[in-house]
């Protein structure tokens, strides 16, 4: 991850929204449009590429809000500023343990546009007993899908720009903009280096000719050592 | 939960009560002849649909306890069964059961024979499916009205369950998408940018510096460009996105004051932590967030 500061242009576009969204939502219980946005995050989709279900809070077993787990603030919602080509986002509704609820109301798919302005509701993340599916047992909505959601698969390219209220504050590196990260994480990083290495070699042997494999190889190992030595300075 | 006077006839679960009283709305009513659009009996067979794909599956034990919680539940709603006079169609008989007895088996009753029968039946078959969305009508009016998926109303009809998140959509919300038990799952203004035409100008030159300094390091570009990379603490490794086939993203982030860091360093700077958190932090594959 690398991040960014915030522009003037950005502090403009994220001061219409929320303008926006506080004439439009403002009297509405259970999502909190009180603090201005302090995020952005641009989400870039390309072709085939898949945003798999998902949250973007999470929550624990009784419904509670995680605040060692989430840096969004609670209740407050997600606002994305559609850009580019349209874009399918499709909501499942999901029981913890059984899966998905199978109703045909339980699944929703919109159509995101460009210029649309699209508000997820925090609050259909949270579980809960949603008595219309299931009087039994929690469930919560996720979006995202296992297939690629630009409407144009070939050629397609969209953009988001996703508006937040972040309250957790971390460590970035000044020159680089990347994280700093702790020893858990380092740690992470190892093992999943070491997985990525197997994948890729795997995909390397099954696809791709021998001379392009090895650049790619070698491109892969000097990119990971160059970003080793950066988080290893990081953390000196 | 039943009719003032309660008589005796049938077996040990059945009692009938003759009532004066004409079943209302929302009364159940048992037998043939019409009375497929009755809205108590429309808001009965959606009322089961809830329960019917548990049901298809289940073993005989659970498949009991689920007729039984079932019963205890439209019991719960203060609703009752009747059941036309043979002789006389003007006299409506109240079917009581014992909802906590003999419920399955040989001893099965006639509300609890029905209520299998109608879980039983497959999935699309007859005419449960059409009418779940007749609720409202089962409520208010005598005409059911059809098809209008956002007029679900049941709270009201359901003493016990909890609802404990459930926001309301404003009046002036935007596009509400579909909702059940008024949740949407969110809102879009498909006009946003064509009623906002002054931010345009920002927007473009936010998404241009992408074209202008692609892939670049932060360093390279200053402050203007934006290196795209994967959601990933690890920086930028381009394989991540051959291999997790996930999408790309960068991150803006505002200082604010009351945000302090425990690290005190030139180096390094304090902002706040953006990540979508995505599916949490379970390893490799998810987009979540990375412990801290």
């Amino acid at each position: 991850m690398v991040y960014r500061p915030w522009t003037d242009a950005i502090q403009r576009i994220a001061d219409c929204v929320y303008n926006h969204v506080q004439s439009k939502l403002g009297g509405v219980p259970g999502i909190n449009v009180s603090s201005p946005f302090n995020s952005m995050t641009l989400l870039s989709f390309r072709g085939k590429q898949v945003v798999p279900p998902h949250r973007d809070n999470l929550y624990d077993s009784e419904g509670n809000f995680m605040a060692n787990k989430n840096s969004q603030k609670e209740d407050t919602g997600t606002f994305i500023l559609v850009l580019g080509d349209p874009r399918i986002i499709k909501f499942q509704l999901t029981r913890k343990k059984k899966g998905h609820v199978t109703h045909y109301l339980a699944q929703q798919t919109h159509v995101l546009k460009h210029g649309a302005l699209f508000m997820l509701n925090p609050m259909c993340e949270r579980p809960a007993i949603r008595a219309f599916f299931d009087e039994l047992e929690m469930s919560y909505w996720e979006h995202g899908q296992k297939v690629p959601s630009l409407l144009d698969r070939e050629n397609g390219m969209g953009f988001g720009m996703a508006f937040r209220v972040c309250v957790v504050p971390r460590q970035i590196n000044a020159e680089t903009g990347s994280l700093v990260l702790t020893e858990r994480e380092r740690k992470w990083d190892a093992q999943c280096f070491h997985d990525n290495n197997k994948l890729l070699e795997n995909f390397i042997s099954d696809k791709m000719c021998s001379a392009m494999a090895e650049e790619m190889y070698e491109s892969f190992h000097s990119m990971y050592e160059c970003h080793k030595t950066i988080q290893e300075v990081n953390a000196v | 939960m039943t009719g003032d006077n309660h008589g005796g006839s049938g077996n040990n679960n059945n009692n009938s009560t003759t009532s004066s009283l004409c079943p209302t709305n929302d009364d159940i009513i048992i037998g043939k002849g019409g009375l497929l659009h009755h809205p108590g009996n429309i808001w009965f067979r959606s009322f089961l649909h809830n329960y019917q794909d548990r049901y298809h599956g289940s073993t005989k034990v659970v498949k009991t306890a689920l007729l039984k919680r079932i019963m205890e539940e439209i019991h719960g709603t203060g609703r009752r069964f009747y059941v036309m006079d043979d002789n006389d169609n003007n006299n409506w008989h109240v079917v009581e059961e014992d909802f906590t007895n003999h419920i399955g088996g040989g001893n099965r009753n006639v509300i609890s024979r029905k209520i299998s029968r109608l879980l039983n039946r497959k999935k699309g078959k007859g005419s449960s499916r059409a009418h779940i969305s007749n609720l409202s009508g089962s409520q208010s009016a005598s005409t059911p009205e059809i098809n209008q998926p956002h007029s679900y109303n049941l709270r009201s009809r359901r003493p016990h369950t909890q609802q404990p998140h459930i926001s309301k959509p404003s009046r002036n919300a935007a596009k509400q998408c579909q909702c059940v038990d008024d949740e949407p799952t969110c809102w879009i203004d498909d006009d946003f940018l064509a009623n906002n035409k002054g931010i345009i100008d920002d927007v473009w030159s936010t998404l241009r510096d992408i074209y202008c300094h692609p892939f670049r390091h932060p360093n390279a570009s200053g402050n203007q460009g934006i290196v795209l990379t994967a959601d990933s603490p690890r920086g930028n490794p381009a394989t991540v996105n051959i291999v997790r086939n996930s999408y790309l993203r960068q991150h803006f982030v505002q200082l604010q004051r009351g945000m302090r860091s425990s690290r005190k360093s030139k180096e390094t700077k304090c902002y706040p932590y953006a990540v979508g958190s995505g599916m949490g932090f379970t390893g490799y594959g998810s987009v979540g967030t990375p412990p801290r």
